[in-house]
């Protein structure tokens, strides 16, 4: 542990949050089906930052690492660009109520361009990875105010999942302002922001799962009684 | 501001965004169903308008087919026939109305609707029985259509300008009817305990036939006791 970096520290502890948050969520689902959606995006969220987190040694020692490493470093910024086209495929997924072949073709596309966009012009994927992760938000949050402003024959009140994916993109718009300055600058206080909105979500899912099981555990008391 | 500071200010954004959205989902819903809830009210009227005198038409042709030389009788029945299978399918439709309907049970003046259910259903009976001692056997589901009947006065009965009106075909003065498992209830008695709360009942003998009819005595009147019926018939009510 003592060769992490601060930054590995806080992204290891985001794995842990998200792989929490995912098996709550995924526990909810197995009772409330809709919650699945919850429980994918954290899961994505985890693979994510465990395969950066696993490329990050192979990496960062070379000079080069496109050249060196393509398929490494391209899987690195996939997986970079995977949590913000994850979140906006869950809010167009359940939220727009749209097709899934719809965000993984979309997905696919954005892919194809970063390794267009590198090959052709060698340029730093920083701007293109903030770009996406903009994009991602807009489209996140006009479907979500889309939703919100339907007329009255199609408006539905918003469910703990839409509610969830709603606070991630706030996480995100925080991201997308702070990032608007730089980066680096203030990298590690936005992993704490999502450490925090993790967490507040984690939270409630295990309030959600003690809940239950004390319902369950009330029901077979009395159940017991009554035999 | 802070990334942290920024966040605490959009989760509350958000929250307070998410009970708004909440509220005007639940206040569009309520609206939906009321509309539609309407919609099926003046279906239902219209249904029971048509009902109406398709009852009439349908009570005239047994009274004629009853009183007619044996030739006659055959086309009178053929008439009631023809009324009654009308009758049916527009019961059906009515029933497939009030089914999607939000909460009939909050439609008022429910117990003189079950009155004049009691009414349809004395007309069902006068049909079946018609159908036995004539050798025919009149089209439909009588028990299944006056239920939907029951259903569609439920509506009809809203119309302040009307009331509920049924003009109920027995087989004889004071029958008193037992149907479905209801308790007994004897018609004339029925309608000589409500007129007090309101409603005028009326009595008339055609041939071998008697019909009564249920009137509010002033159809704006806010006063009619709702109770009358639950006290003179609580099996009903």
């Amino acid at each position: 542990m003592d060769a992490l970096s601060t930054e590995d520290r806080l992204r290891l502890a985001h794995a842990l949050a998200y792989a929490a948050t995912a098996a709550a969520a995924a526990g909810v689902a197995l009772r409330t089906p809709r919650h699945r959606v919850v429980a994918v995006v954290f899961g994505v969220f985890v693979i994510a930052v465990v395969t950066r987190l696993a490329l990050a040694p192979a990496l960062d020692g070379l000079d080069d690492p496109r050249r060196a490493a393509p398929w490494s470093y391209y899987l690195d910024h996939a997986a970079g660009l995977a949590c913000p086209l994850g979140l906006a495929g869950a809010v167009w997924v359940h939220v727009a109520r749209r097709s899934r072949a719809e965000i993984a073709l979309a997905s696919a596309a954005v892919l194809l361009a970063l390794v267009a966009y590198k090959e052709s012009t060698g340029a730093s994927l920083v701007p293109f990875h903030a770009v996406v992760w903009a994009a991602c938000t807009v489209v996140s949050s006009a479907v979500l105010a889309r939703a919100a402003l339907a007329p009255a024959e199609r408006s539905r009140a918003p469910d703990a999942p839409t509610a969830v994916l709603a606070l991630l993109v706030g996480a995100d718009v925080v991201r997308v302002v702070f990032g608007a300055d730089g980066l680096d600058v203030v990298w590690l206080d936005l992993l704490w922001v999502d450490l925090a909105i993790t967490a507040a979500v984690l939270t409630g899912y295990v309030a959600a799962l003690v809940a239950a099981s004390a319902r369950r555990l009330q029901r077979s008391a009395r159940s017991g009684e009554v035999r | 501001m802070t990334p942290l500071a920024l966040l605490a200010l959009i989760s509350a954004l958000v929250v307070a965004l998410l009970w708004a959205w909440r509220e005007r989902a639940r206040h569009n819903a309520r609206l939906l169903a009321a509309e539609a809830d309407a919609r099926r009210l003046r279906r239902l009227e219209r249904a029971g308008a048509e009902a109406a005198n398709l009852l009439l038409a349908l009570s005239t042709s047994i009274d004629l087919a009853r009183t007619s030389p044996e030739d006659e009788r055959e086309r009178w029945l053929a008439n009631a026939e023809e009324a009654s299978q009308a009758l049916v399918g527009l019961f059906e439709a009515a029933r497939a109305l009030v089914a999607g309907a939000e909460a009939p049970e909050r439609w008022p003046l429910e117990g003189a609707l079950r009155l004049a259910v009691a009414l349809a259903r004395a007309e069902g009976a006068g049909i079946e029985l018609l159908g036995r001692g004539g050798g025919h056997r009149l089209a439909g589901d009588v028990e299944a259509a006056v239920d939907a009947l029951q259903r569609a006065l439920l509506a009809l009965h809203a119309r302040r300008d009307g009331g509920a009106y049924v003009a109920a075909t027995l087989e004889a003065e004071g029958v008193t009817l037992s149907v479905a498992g209801e308790p007994a209830l004897d018609l004339r008695a029925l309608g000589e305990a409500l007129a007090p709360a309101g409603w005028r009942a009326s009595a008339a003998r055609r041939g071998e036939v008697f019909q009564v009819s249920l009137r509010p005595v002033h159809p704006d009147r806010e006063d009619r006791d709702p109770e009358a019926l639950p006290r003179a018939a609580p099996g009903l009510a």
